[in-house]
């Protein structure tokens, strides 16, 4: 019989290459693209548009960190135990002389080197695309808009944005500031280890756990996230805001002043996000080792 | 010698549905064939003696373990499901060869293990294909492959000879008898009773989740051939034929319809069979058709069971 690591890692070697071929791993990465797709949008093509720096913070804040990582954990951690039942296959690793932990953790560990790595590649290219645009980047002038209404009125408006000075004053090189990228880095690659491990754990009691997943991560973590009060510590997405706000608190306060309640200290906020990621796997592990599946031929 | 399986007023549900109900049966050693129709509780038993299920009431021993979720039984035994999944993306022999690393085989003797079981299948050629593109038939050699890869004291096969043609049937049914004749013990289940009864005389049946009788197939089949059935021929001659068909001591009753159908109740349709196939040619009717209808399992189960 074959020790737990060793089953563990060969899950994680046969089933790494299967999840890279995977369809939904295509999706995936066609989501984390919109990222720095955004952000090059927003720089180049929308006029009086936000300045480098907010280019990378409010992507990273509102659609890598609340939208793409919960939605990439779902739609990947989810299929770690779900998509073996789903195709009947779970049958073959269950009646096998292994731990049946190393199931899914093995799986889980596949999916979240690819979720890992498409995360990270999503983060690095929102930094160079944003770096490569600051050098050429001006804030635009004010520019009045004159028209006339039905009644034969003239009428004007001045276009311009309001955009505040520490941002403007963030990226005089061209260049993020120091430990921006590597705060949202580590935020958005452990937000995706920990919800795709939470997912994963729930596909072990839950036959749908997709659907559950989308519901849990979009409905229940989205409206607890972003309601004022201490409901906020009861979700993923505030130890992860806590790290960005604790690291550089100038700058992602201004982006997350209205969502975020009192921030937990860093240490506090690693240790909650390991602890779920720990307590998933763990729950996860025993649901697995007890549960019988039944499957229809 | 110990027995195989020892269950013991097992029960097992499926919600409301009943799969198993208070069966107490003890296989021995050897070839063993389970025989019911759909829904009859084959799959479960197997289930429960694959260690893919546990009983909700009673117990099941088999080579001594409770089978579910037990490490140590799992290495003696290969299950061969009834369902054709396998892994779509893996090529036969990369399915074989994970499973086999798995058991524990260092990856040099997983692949020669892998090679070796897909050739003792005829699925040597294939074999670096993907199970996506197989057939049938093919998907059925690869589950049999990863059973009997690591030679376990125990093959459990759940309709194995499902969607295969003729001809791999007799080459699957000649495997079994290999390895029943090389001293592993093998469970196997099929709907169709000939299926089972080309591969061992030793014979479970299984009827509504219930153990119906166990026993040589001999004894079985007189069981069933005692089942009134209606038989239907057809025949350029009908009247001679229905005529001559009244003579025959099994044939209970005669009739025939206005298109011309003769219709016959037998109390014993081995021995209708053995006078009508020497009557035909005596009588010249010029017999078209012979078609049984009541002869599945279902009605003769259900005929058993009363």
């Amino acid at each position: 019989m074959m020790s737990f690591l060793r089953t563990t890692l060969l899950f994680w070697r046969t089933y790494l290459p299967r999840v890279l071929r995977a369809r939904r791993t295509l999706i995936v990465a066609l989501g984390f693209a919109l990222l720095p797709l955004i952000a090059y949008v927003l720089l180049k093509v929308v006029s009086h548009g936000p300045s480098p720096i907010e280019a990378f913070l409010y992507p990273s804040f509102i659609m890598l960190l609340s939208v793409l990582v919960p939605l990439a954990a779902v739609i990947t951690g989810s299929a770690v135990i779900s998509e073996e039942v789903d195709d009947r296959t779970i049958t073959y690793l269950l009646t096998r002389p292994i731990s049946r932990a190393s199931i899914l953790v093995g799986r889980w560990l596949a999916s979240a080197t690819v979720l890992l790595m498409l995360t990270a590649g999503s983060v690095g290219a929102l930094k160079v695309v944003v770096e490569s645009q600051a050098p050429t980047w001006k804030k635009a002038e004010p520019r009045t808009v004159e028209w006339t209404n039905r009644r034969g009125e003239k009428r004007t408006r001045v276009i311009d944005r309001d955009i505040p000075q520490v941002f403007l004053d963030a990226m005089p090189e061209g260049k993020l500031p120091d430990g921006i990228f590597e705060t949202i880095l580590i935020a958005a690659v452990l937000g995706s280890a920990v919800y795709s491990a939470l997912f994963a754990a729930l596909g072990t009691f839950n036959r749908h756990p997709m659907i559950v997943g989308l519901g849990y991560a979009f409905a229940i973590e989205g409206f607890l996230a972003n309601l004022p009060g201490s409901s906020q510590s009861l979700t993923v997405q505030f130890y992860l805001r806590s790290l960005l706000v604790n690291e550089n608190p100038e700058l992602w306060k201004l982006v997350a002043e209205a969502q975020l309640q009192e921030p937990d200290p860093t240490r506090t906020a690693l240790l909650t996000l390991a602890a779920i990621l720990v307590g998933s796997l763990a729950l996860g592990s025993l649901v697995i080792s007890r549960r019988q599946f039944v499957l229809s031929a | 010698m110990s027995a195989l399986v020892v269950a013991d007023k097992v029960g097992c549900w499926y919600g409301q549905v009943v799969g198993l109900s208070e069966l107490t049966l003890t296989i021995e050693g050897g070839i063993t064939g389970l025989v019911g129709p759909n829904g009859a509780g084959k799959s479960t038993f197997l289930k429960l003696v694959a260690g893919e299920l546990r009983p909700a009431r009673g117990e099941i021993r088999v080579l001594g373990h409770a089978p579910f979720a037990n490490r140590e039984y799992f290495a003696r035994v290969g299950f061969c499901p009834q369902q054709e999944a396998i892994w779509d993306d893996m090529t036969g022999l990369e399915a074989v060869e994970f499973l086999m690393r798995l058991h524990g085989y260092a990856p040099a003797e997983a692949r020669r293990r892998a090679n070796a079981a897909l050739d003792r299948v005829g699925l040597l050629d294939a074999r670096t294909r993907r199970t996506g593109g197989y057939s049938k038939g093919m998907r059925q050699r690869t589950k049999i492959a990863q059973a009997i890869a690591h030679d376990p004291e125990l093959v459990v096969a759940d309709e194995p000879l499902n969607g295969l043609d003729p001809v791999g049937r007799a080459e699957i049914q000649r495997l079994f008898a290999e390895l029943g004749a090389s001293g592993m013990n093998v469970i196997v289940s099929s709907h169709v009773l000939h299926e089972v009864e080309a591969l061992t005389p030793s014979i479970v049946l299984f009827h509504r989740g219930r153990l119906l009788a166990q026993g040589p197939v001999t004894e079985i089949r007189r069981l069933l051939s005692r089942h009134p059935r209606r038989v239907e021929l057809r025949s350029r001659d009908a009247r001679r034929l229905a005529a001559a068909l009244i003579g025959l001591e099994p044939v209970s009753s005669v009739r025939i319809a206005a298109d011309g159908r003769i219709s016959i109740e037998t109390g014993d349709v081995e021995r209708f069979f053995r006078e009508l196939t020497a009557l035909a040619p005596r009588e010249r009717a010029g017999i078209r058709s012979v078609e049984s209808h009541d002869a599945n399992l279902e009605a003769v189960f259900d005929y058993l069971v009363g």
